[in-house]
């Protein structure tokens, strides 16, 4: 017997031994990482902690017990831990070091004590931020406070705290609290909403501290902005601002070593708080070297101009910068935001200028070189033959850069006819350049050349107009003549004359062909347009264009407590199958709110957006359309919405990038909102009517209701008018007072 | 499962219906109520602020007439050198206004989130 227990113990511990070795084998038995966990001063922690591994789309959270161990799961992101006493901290596993035992050692730090000052505390949320938090959307850290005077345990470390009661401001602070130490924070209870600020450097992203900032009250529709606050960013580049009572408001920055900027369109709901990051430039310079013939040119004069954002205002440009080139024929410019610009030379004493559109860069000098090489252009005017003096003729680069989207063709150079019709001038570079003649009525004439020239150069240029010319009147439907209405006149393109106090007008042509002429006026329906034959030996027929009056309707703008709303934008709307509905006509309201606005036939629809008055739509009674004398009947009265909502944009295409220069078209409880209403409303707000560089688009202002988005770059308002969907975005209810963040993510083209 | 991720799955199924659904639009010429003026006057329609202030008064002209005119090009390419000889005088990226998107997109999804306020 005792053989056969050897024998059986012998093979009991082999059995044991092959079981061992097979379970390592297949992984049941292994010798997994374990969590040391230890606090600030490196000492074990002697309280229950939970720890929660986040593995792929949940949470696996365990109790970890004092000389407990907790073993990871195999795979996980990232570990949360905290405990009465401590943490909580968040570890990516990245970050995690193993030690020389195999084990992951976390240091998790002693919670601090904070005690709010101040009244009404029960209820407060406190929410602490780390500073360096991306898009201030999720705290690191949330409580409640239970009682009314009762100390918080928090973590210890730096945070942007936010203290928020119910609809009141977050009342921001920034806090520092060591492990184990007591800190103190005062609620102040103030209405509205608040914002926190991000200043970067625009080229290395880095925090900018000592920015002096200004938040200022934007009403818009021409109001002067009303400054409300002042703040000076930290060392973390953060500006806090709590309470803030403007719908809407703008931030302007300013420090030593950066170009001034402006952000603008910034609103939040009542009892919440904004975010926004601001990107200070150091800006570049124009850096222009002008030589003749290949040598230096002093004393020449430089110009650099912006394009104004406006390019309605007759001077559309705003004269930036003025300097001279030095002996090396350089002129070196001012420190200029990055964007497009309009640099000008003007030689010595001569009339004629070289324009270039420069595009300046962050942090950079923009070399242009201007190479002058004089080409005389000269030539005769006749008119049927005979010397037309008084006649101007003016050459205009054709290739002067790539302009931005809102600029107009300069002039080169100009002159005027004399008596044997001669002119005569100089373009300082080659190029190829576009040559119009004007009547002395500044009138242009149905002719034009195209000239290329190398420079250093001579070109003959005449002009032979027709010895009759395009000749009519403008009237209205009873006889009497229309003045300063536009004449139309297509033949080879479109040219444009005005009619003088009689209704005439008169257009010099140059050759044979057909032409079509049409006439328009503001508060007048288009003429028909007429077709005229011209051959060379034959005269033109005297031609009568007729306008008819616009039907108006008479209104006032009143607020929803009944009072009248003055400068309010008021837009008539007409719609066409092709078109869909698009901006008929527009006025402003006067100080009593009044208006009187042109509309089309069919029941009028007016848009009305104006300061307390957000953009929305009035149908008015029938009864209020002109009779046949063309008079309204009484005033009808447009009552505007109580208070404004808001939509702000996050667009970014299926790669996550920012889609800058988009916008929408919108669409409100099924009314489209015209594009060209929106981005007026806009404007008139202040704010673009396309997405910035990152994407953002505030369409702040609009009256509460159920909204359609669509992309406008992909549709249209005919196309959303009979039904397509292509382009369609998002439905989205806004609230009044409320601001409606959404993220956009777009597909590919 | 974790709340925070229940919602943004419930959230990310939600959006996947919400497509774009495909459809035949023809191109049609729209000006959009906007209007260049070139050197010699001629007008065409264009995407952008108004570059002349005559052309202010001529929106409805352009949006009549023009959308016969070569600065209505209907090109996905404004800046080919075709468009450039078209209209050498302004920015032909002006004519992106013929909106080359009109065609469908094909079922193409947007993916929409709601961005929680900051407290």
């Amino acid at each position: 017997m005792p053989r056969l227990k050897r024998l059986q113990r012998a093979g009991f511990i082999l059995g044991a031994a092959l079981l061992c070795t097979a379970s390592v084998h297949a992984g049941i038995v292994s010798s997994p990482p374990t969590v040391q966990v230890v606090d600030d001063r490196g000492n074990r922690i002697d309280e229950v902690l939970d720890l929660c591994f986040q593995v792929e789309l949940r949470n696996d959270c365990q109790r970890l017990k004092p000389r407990g161990r907790v073993h990871p799961p195999g795979s996980f992101f990232g570990l949360r831990i905290e405990g009465e006493n401590h943490g909580p901290v968040y570890v990516r596993r990245e970050a995690l070091q193993k030690q020389s035992d195999g084990s992951f050692r976390i240091e998790v730090p002693r919670k601090a004590w904070l005690r709010i000052a101040g009244e009404d505390l029960q209820l407060l949320t406190i929410s602490l931020y780390l500073p360096e938090n991306p898009t201030f959307r999720e705290p690191a850290f949330r409580v409640q406070m239970k009682s009314e005077k009762g100390e918080i345990k928090v973590p210890a470390g730096e945070f942007i705290a936010s203290l928020s009661l119910a609809l009141n401001a977050p009342d921001l602070h920034r806090l520092r609290a060591a492990p184990a130490s007591r800190v103190e924070l005062t609620y102040h209870r103030r209405k509205g909403w608040s914002l926190v600020a991000r200043i970067r450097s625009a080229t290395s992203f880095r925090p900018v501290s000592r920015t002096q900032v200004e938040i200022m009250d934007t009403v818009g529709y021409g109001e002067q902005d009303r400054p409300v606050a002042t703040a000076v960013s930290g060392a973390d580049g953060l500006v806090l601002l709590s309470g803030l009572l403007p719908v809407m408001a703008s931030l302007t920055a300013r420090h030593p070593e950066f170009i001034s900027s402006e952000l603008r369109g910034l609103t939040a709901t009542p009892g919440t708080f904004a975010f926004r990051t601001m990107d200070l430039g150091t800006g570049g310079r124009i850096a222009a070297r002008i030589t003749i013939h290949g040598r230096p040119l002093a004393r020449a004069t430089c110009y650099v101009y912006s394009p104004l954002a406006d390019a309605r205002d007759r001077e559309p440009l705003r004269q930036l910068w003025e300097g001279f080139t030095d002996s090396q024929g350089l002129c070196r410019s001012a420190r200029l935001a990055q964007g497009f610009y309009k640099l000008r030379v003007r030689i010595l004493e001569s009339t004629a200028q070289v324009n270039r559109w420069v595009s300046v860069l962050e942090a950079q000098d923009t070399q242009e070189d201007v190479a002058l090489a004089p080409t005389r252009i000269y030539g005769v005017v006749r008119r049927g033959a005979k010397a037309a003096r008084g006649y101007s003729v003016e050459a205009i680069l054709l290739d002067s850069g790539r302009p931005p989207r809102m600029a107009r063709a300069d002039t080169s150079a100009e002159s005027v006819s004399d008596d044997e019709g001669r002119y005569e001038f100089t373009v300082w570079t080659p190029g190829r350049y576009g040559l119009m003649v004007r009547s002395p009525s500044k009138t242009p004439a149905a002719s034009q050349r195209d000239l290329t020239t190398d420079g250093d150069d001579e070109r003959q240029v005449d002009f032979d107009l027709n010895g009759t010319a395009f000749e009519g009147r403008v009237v209205d439907e009873d006889g009497q003549p229309v003045e300063a209405a536009h004449v139309g006149l297509r033949w080879e393109g479109v040219r444009v004359a005005h009619t003088d106090a009689e209704g005439r007008f008169e257009f010099p042509v140059e050759g044979e062909g057909t032409a079509m002429l049409h006439a328009m006026k503001s508060g007048y329906r288009e003429s028909e347009s007429v077709d005229v034959q011209v051959k060379r030996e034959e005269p033109i027929p005297f031609v009568t264009l007729v306008l008819r009056r616009k039907a108006t309707i008479e209104g006032k703008v009143l607020s929803a407590a009944g009072n009248p709303v003055p400068n309010a934008w008021v837009g008539s709307i007409e719609a066409s199958l092709e078109r869909g509905p698009f901006l008929y006509s527009a006025t402003r309201s006067t100080t009593d709110g009044g208006f009187e606005v042109e509309i089309p036939l069919g029941p009028p629809r007016v848009f009305v957006s104006g300061p307390g008055c957000p953009l929305s739509w009035f149908d008015l009674p029938t009864t209020a359309q002109p009779d046949s004398s063309g008079d309204s009947g009484a005033p009808v009265v447009v009552r505007c919405p109580a208070l404004p909502s808001a939509l702000e944009l996050n667009l970014v295409d299926s790669t996550g990038k920012p889609l800058p220069h988009a916008g929408v078209i919108i669409r409100r409880n099924g009314t489209i909102v015209p594009g060209s209403v929106l981005a007026t409303h806009l404007q008139l707000l202040g704010l673009p009517a396309e997405t910035d560089g990152t994407g953002h688009l505030v369409l702040a202002g609009l009256a509460p209701g159920e909204y359609e988005l669509y992309l406008n770059t992909r549709s249209s308002e005919s196309a959303i008018a009979i039904g397509h969907r292509q382009g369609y975005l998002s439905e989205v209810s806004l609230p009044a007072l409320q601001t409606t963040e959404l993220q956009l993510t777009l597909p590919p083209e | 499962m974790n709340k925070r991720f229940a919602v943004l799955f419930t959230i990310c199924l939600a959006v996947a219906f919400i497509g774009l659904s495909p459809s035949a639009a023809s191109a049609q010429c729209l000006c959009s109520g906007r209007c260049y003026l070139d050197i010699y006057g001629n007008a065409y329609c264009g995407f952008g602020i108004f570059s002349n202030h005559e052309c202010l008064e001529f929106i409805d002209y352009c949006a009549e007439f023009a959308c016969s005119e070569p600065g209505c090009l209907k090109t996905q390419e404004p800046e080919s050198a075709a468009a450039r000889d078209l209209f050498p005088t302004f920015q032909t990226q002006q004519c992106r206004i013929i909106r080359s998107a009109f065609l469908p997109d094909g079922g193409k999804e947007v993916l929409v989130v709601h961005l929680k306020a900051r407290t």
